[in-house]
């Protein structure tokens, strides 16, 4: 059986939030470790990643393996009714055909309880190696999100170019074309509105902005997010959170450079 | 105990002294044992029984339809409140059988049928009972013959000339029959009767001995399958010929616009022939035609249709042709104009009724029944007239998706199909379900414009 109790409701409700529009249903893995998350968007381009570790409950137990297929839709609706500050439960069986959720609120003596269906979501789960990428930029998430909303009203894709002095966000479409220049710096009052920028080689890549605006979707998280790239290969968003993280991958456009 | 069930059974003689028991064959096509009734007099009387009265019943278990009655209520024949008998809801009811639930798990339980003398004796008895079980079990007579077909087709028996009780002692069940022959000793009669019918014999002393003779079983069962052709339930003929009835909208198409569509000259000859022709019958023939349908082009088609067929034209076919209504809008409901030759009727009716015999027969006697039915009344016709309909519907759900919008969905509905457009808003609705549990952005981001993206799986392996 599977009992999860989380000080902070808002770190689920968000993580929801930013997955719910890519994907429909998934699968919620739960096993002594924590309760991961991977699946794919319908179109199957893009990947999100999730993970909490189980030192981010307390207490945190879970006897087996439990896979809670769930509609992200239908668990949102619930966790909307949860305040941030509450303290959220997760309870299952261990062949369960529903999740409990109890949300307990700290100042108030109010306890509320909710009961979702579940689903059997045959889903199989994709191998990610560890990758040395060739560029790895950390930037407040606030000023990745801002980017590509701006970006987003000009054109469907963006071109992300990283090299010495920067990293440039690029696009051009029918009204114009725009770019979006940052170069690295350091806030030594702030340490997340640094800009840092790790360059192994230059890397060019061209990827959807409808996509990256639904991954900036989870810039709540965290107050910065990293950019991963390497040729050939998706492009790694990573929010990283005190005992987990929400990792996109999204796959790079090829041979559409106009 | 088994709850009571409701039967309908064989009415007895007027004096009403009849016994009844139920026996236990293999079914002959499924070869499950399967319960019959064997109605006979009782043991205290020696009633000699015509050779003709049936004395074996199989017993048919009518379901309950979903929406009907899911159990019975039983009521003594005046009950304190006027209540209709047809509190059972059962379209036909059947007023003995109520009263005589019967447990038909006892295998050989006698119980004495009340005839329609009962009606007298039961309101003495004023309890109610309700029983649980909905279904209605009626028997009908069958031919002891189905039960006996297997063993005597069978390659042992069929090779030499046996009396009837080497036959039924040979019989897989011949305990079964030889209860019966104890039990309603004037059956032997009748199953000689019965198996004169398909064997050939030979008379040995005072006994006589029979041998299946195939040629005349054969003639036997197609004579059956003709007989159940010409006897079909009206709901199942009025199917078949539904089925097969040429599609309304053709009719109607052909009536306004079609005509103006360029047909094959020839065709045109051949129609005004035979309207002459008609019309000269017409005026031949006396004015007692039922069925005064107006006549069109439409009718000539089908008449046309027909004669390609290769058909025999026959004059006494019910639709006649008055030539003088012009009209050219038809009664929507009119579909006789639609109907099928009656040949063609014939045939599709010999189809169904010889899968009435299926549940009688072995699987392999089936076959060879169907193949020599086959032979005796070929398809061709029946399927020439299926392809020439199939043409013909084709032709029509063009025409009226082209010019039959506003009409469409009367004429439809009276075919009885599946439009396209109600496939269409089916696949619409299902879409909208499925919609229902996305959210808006996976919706969103289902349109994003994905070209030149490799799917995730090109990147990363699944794993084991």
């Amino acid at each position: 059986m599977l009992e999860a109790r989380l000080e902070q409701a808002q770190i689920l409700k968000k993580v929801v939030e930013a997955i719910k529009d890519l994907v429909q249903d998934c699968n919620f893995d739960c096993n002594d470790g924590g309760i991961q998350l991977q699946a794919m968007d319908n179109s199957h381009v893009a990947l999100v990643s999730m993970s909490l570790r189980s030192d981010g409950f307390s207490p945190f137990r879970c006897d087996r393996n439990i896979a809670l297929g769930i509609n992200l839709n239908s668990l949102m609706k619930v966790l909307r009714a949860a305040a941030n500050e509450d303290i959220l439960t997760l309870k299952a069986e261990d062949q369960p055909d529903s999740l409990n959720l109890t949300f307990e609120s700290s100042q108030a003596d109010r306890m509320s309880e909710y009961d979702i269906k579940l689903m059997d979501i045959d889903q199989e789960h994709l191998g990610i190696p560890e990758t040395d990428y060739a560029a790895n930029i950390t930037l407040p998430s606030a000023e990745f999100q801002r980017i590509c909303r701006d970006l987003s009203a000009l054109s469907e894709s963006v071109s992300i170019e990283a090299t010495k002095e920067g990293v440039k966000f690029a696009c051009s479409g029918d009204i114009g074309n725009g770019s979006v220049t940052l170069r690295p710096h350091t806030n030594v009052e702030d340490e997340s509105k640094s800009t840092k920028i790790d360059l192994t080689e230059p890397v060019n890549l061209t990827f959807s902005l409808k996509y990256l605006v639904n991954f900036c979707k989870a810039s709540s998280l965290s107050p910065t997010v990293s950019l991963c790239l390497s040729n050939e290969v998706p492009l790694l968003v990573e929010y990283k959170m005190e005992a987990g993280y929400l990792r996109f991958y999204l796959a790079p456009k090829i041979g559409e450079d106009e | 105990m088994a709850s009571p069930r409701v039967f309908v059974l064989p009415a007895g003689d007027n004096d009403g002294d009849v016994a009844h028991t139920l026996l236990t064959f293999r079914h002959p096509n499924t070869a499950a044992p399967t319960r019959y009734l064997l109605h006979h007099p009782p043991a205290t009387k020696d009633v000699d029984v015509d050779v003709d009265t049936p004395f074996l019943y199989e017993i048919l278990k009518i379901a309950n339809p979903v929406h009907g009655a899911r159990s019975w209520l039983i009521t003594p024949d005046i009950p304190p409140l006027d209540i209709p008998t047809d509190v059972v809801r059962d379209d036909d009811p059947i007023p003995e059988a109520d009263e005589d639930a019967e447990n038909p798990d006892a295998d050989t339980e006698e119980s004495k049928d009340d005839n329609d003398n009962d009606k007298e004796d039961a309101p003495n008895d004023k309890t109610s009972l309700v029983i649980k079980d909905a279904h209605l079990f009626i028997t009908t007579p069958v031919d002891p013959l189905y039960l006996l077909l297997a063993h005597l087709s069978a390659d042992k028996t069929s090779r030499n000339f046996l009396s009837l009780d080497d036959l039924l002692d040979g019989h897989p069940a011949s305990a079964t029959w030889s209860q019966i022959l104890t039990r309603h000793p004037s059956s032997q009669k009748a199953l000689a009767a019965r198996l004169l019918l398909i064997c050939d014999t030979v008379s040995a002393g005072d006994e006589t001995m029979y041998r299946v003779n195939h040629d005349k079983l054969t003639n036997l069962l197609i004579s059956r399958v003709e007989a159940v052709a010409k006897a079909l339930p009206t709901s199942l003929t009025n199917h078949i010929n539904r089925k097969l009835s040429k599609p309304l909208s053709a009719q109607a198409a052909v009536g306004t616009w079609k005509r103006q569509a360029p047909t094959n000259p020839t065709d045109g000859i051949i129609n005004d022939k035979e309207l002459e022709e008609e019309v000269l019958q017409e005026t031949g023939e006396s004015a007692d035609t039922a069925t005064g349908d107006t006549q069109d082009a439409a009718d000539a088609q089908l008449r046309r249709e027909a004669s390609r067929l290769n058909l025999n034209e026959d004059e006494s076919t019910s639709t006649p042709q008055p030539a003088d209504d012009a009209s050219v809008t038809q009664p929507p409901d009119a579909p006789e104009d639609l109907l099928p030759p009656p040949e063609i009727q014939y045939l599709a009716s010999l189809t169904h009724a010889v899968q009435f015999m299926q549940s009688y027969l072995s699987p392999a006697l089936y076959t060879a029944l169907e193949k020599e039915l086959h032979t005796r009344h070929p398809l061709d016709p029946l399927e020439r007239y299926q392809e020439e309909l199939k043409e013909l519907r084709a032709a029509a759900t063009a025409a009226m998706d082209m010019s039959m919008a506003h009409t469409k969905r009367t004429i439809e509905d009276l075919e009885g199909g599946v439009t396209k457009e109600e496939a269409e808003r089916e696949k619409k609705r299902k879409k909208k379900e499925d919609d229902a549990k996305k959210s808006v952005g996976v919706r969103k981001l289902e349109k994003v414009n994905t070209r030149g993206m490799a799917k995730m799986t090109s990147f990363f392996k699944k794993k084991e």
